[in-house]
């Protein structure tokens, strides 16, 4: 089992546990991920989802699987490996609840991207980012995709064309990381930021989710509406 | 699949829904609305079909939601409402969504929410006796699926919204470009078919890409913010409920539907811009 599912309070924990080979994923592995994601908001009583690892690292990328002999086509390689790695990033997206990464150790490639689609990262001192890809000259457009209206555009060109590695910090300045902890203390601040999400009320964080998701995309005066409407909607059904 | 309220056929590589409450003008109820997410699944999910169909038994195509269940399921709240609008949204919106062209083939009624229906489909084909429009003002409803700008010009979008036009006929549909043919009274099926078994000749992938491509072209215009902004205002208009709304159903209740509509239409008689 490369990924773990656990749910209480209307909190789903998706852990990656894959340690021994850094939390490496497969596109099977992605595509159950983004499977847990979506399953997970559509309980009822959902509050958040937050995705985790075991182990020393947090994900260090993705199992590219053995070569297949023919060069696979533009269309093949859309189907069977470029859309199960959106997909992930896309559940993540629509989620109707907040999604929380939990980044206890480096967090490269697709490890990095994913925890940038995330709404929020809490990350140990320990955490690691980098976006290694240009290593192989892939252009990493997918993770960019990830880091788009999250991430400092400047660090993300800059973590893409350097293929240098930051740490938590330098992550936190550039708004892929919003709170910076010392490891052994990592659980404890995650605890306390579910415990709050838990004792809201699911359609308030609803609304918090789909605003954050969709008003990045209006134009400025429908984006100001949207928000007002959100906000009477969940007031007149408290 | 276990289906009461609708039906499947498959024929020639073209699935085809029937909605199937032909006693109610296949007005959409709760169980509809999940039946065909259910048929939407299964479609996506066969690798041999390549277009799906949709169309009414009996002499329409749809009257749209079921109100008759909305009258006595008496939603109320924002927290309640949101629930039906977003099924209903869903809903219509899988056509629009779905990988593989969809057709809808159209005779009689075809209004507010199954009107928003086909036009979310990618091709709709008419038979001459069909009559398109969006009700909803007459009697205090919003709009759920706020499809038909996208359609039409704003004006004439407008026009029909604003004043509750439900009787746009074959014709004027064509003109308005809201349906793609108008074909003989009964032969709007045949007609889609034909167009289906076309269809169903180009190869799937080159199909389903082109689709996206065309659908992404809207998209990037801004449809699915636009539609989700006037899917919140819509939220807004139910549950707070407009007078006219809480009369027609009053009377629904106590006289019937029949009842409500007659008193709807009495309130614009001689009154109608045409």
């Amino acid at each position: 089992m490369n990924l773990l599912v656990n749910e209480q309070s209307g909190i789903t924990r998706i852990t990656f546990n894959r340690p021994e080979r850094g939390n490496v994923l497969a596109i099977d592995d992605l595509r159950e991920l983004a499977a847990a994601v979506g399953k997970a908001g559509q309980r009822e009583d959902a509050r958040a989802i937050v995705l985790a690892a075991n182990g020393e690292d947090f994900c260090r990328g993705r199992d590219a699987g053995p070569k297949s002999a023919a060069r696979p086509t533009a269309l093949q390689l859309r189907a069977q490996v470029i859309d199960p790695i959106l997909g992930a990033y896309r559940a993540i997206y629509e989620s109707p609840v907040p999604v929380i990464a939990l980044v206890q150790g480096p967090a490269l490639g697709f490890g990095c991207a994913i925890a940038s689609a995330c709404d929020v990262v809490i990350a140990s001192d320990r955490a690691r980012f980098s976006l290694p890809e240009m290593h192989t000259n892939l252009p990493p457009t997918l993770a960019i995709s990830a880091h788009l209206r999250r991430v400092a555009p400047k660090m993300t060109a800059f973590l893409v064309l350097s293929q240098d590695e930051i740490d938590a910090a330098r992550a936190a300045e550039t708004g892929l990381v919003s709170l910076v902890v010392p490891h052994a203390e990592l659980e404890q601040a995650l605890g306390k930021l579910t415990a709050t999400i838990a004792s809201r009320l699911p359609t308030a964080l609803r609304a918090v989710k789909e605003y954050l998701r969709s008003a990045p995309y209006m134009e400025a005066r429908g984006a100001a509406d949207f928000g007002g409407n959100l906000l009477a909607g969940v007031l007149a059904s408290q | 699949m276990d289906l009461t309220t609708v039906r499947f056929e498959r024929a020639d590589r073209v699935g085809t829904l029937t909605l199937n409450r032909p006693e109610r003008l296949n007005a959409m109820n709760r169980v509809m609305l999940q039946e065909i997410n259910q048929v939407c699944d299964a479609v996506e999910a066969d690798a041999e079909l390549r277009v799906l169909i949709v169309t009414g038994a009996g002499t329409a195509f749809s009257s749209g939601f079921d109100l008759k269940e909305q009258m006595e399921a008496r939603p109320s709240g924002a927290e309640q409402w949101r629930k039906v609008l977003d099924d209903d949204f869903n809903a219509t919106m899988r056509f629009w969504s779905l990988s593989k062209p969809t057709i809808a083939a159209v005779q009689g009624h075809c209004l507010a929410g199954a009107c928003e229906l086909a036009l979310a489909c990618d091709i709709t084909i008419a038979a001459e006796n069909a009559l398109f429009g969006e009700p909803e003002l007459k009697f205090g409803a919003g709009i759920v699926t706020m499809i038909l700008p996208w359609m039409t010009g704003p004006k004439q979008a407008k026009e029909i919204i604003f004043n509750g036009i439900d009787n746009v006929s074959a014709a004027e549909a064509l003109r308005l470009g809201l349906i793609n043919r108008v074909v003989p009274n009964g032969e709007h099926l045949n007609a889609a078919m034909a167009m289906a078994r076309h269809i169903a000749a180009v190869d799937p992938v080159l199909m389903r890409e082109t689709k996206k491509a065309i659908n992404r072209t809207f998209e990037i215009a801004g449809m699915r913010e636009a539609l989700q902004t006037a899917l919140e205002i819509d939220l807004h208009i139910e549950s707070h409920g407009s007078p006219d709304k809480r009369q027609f159903m009053e009377i629904a209740r106590r006289d019937g539907l029949r009842a409500a509509i007659a008193w709807r239409d009495a309130r614009f008689a001689g009154r109608t811009a045409t």
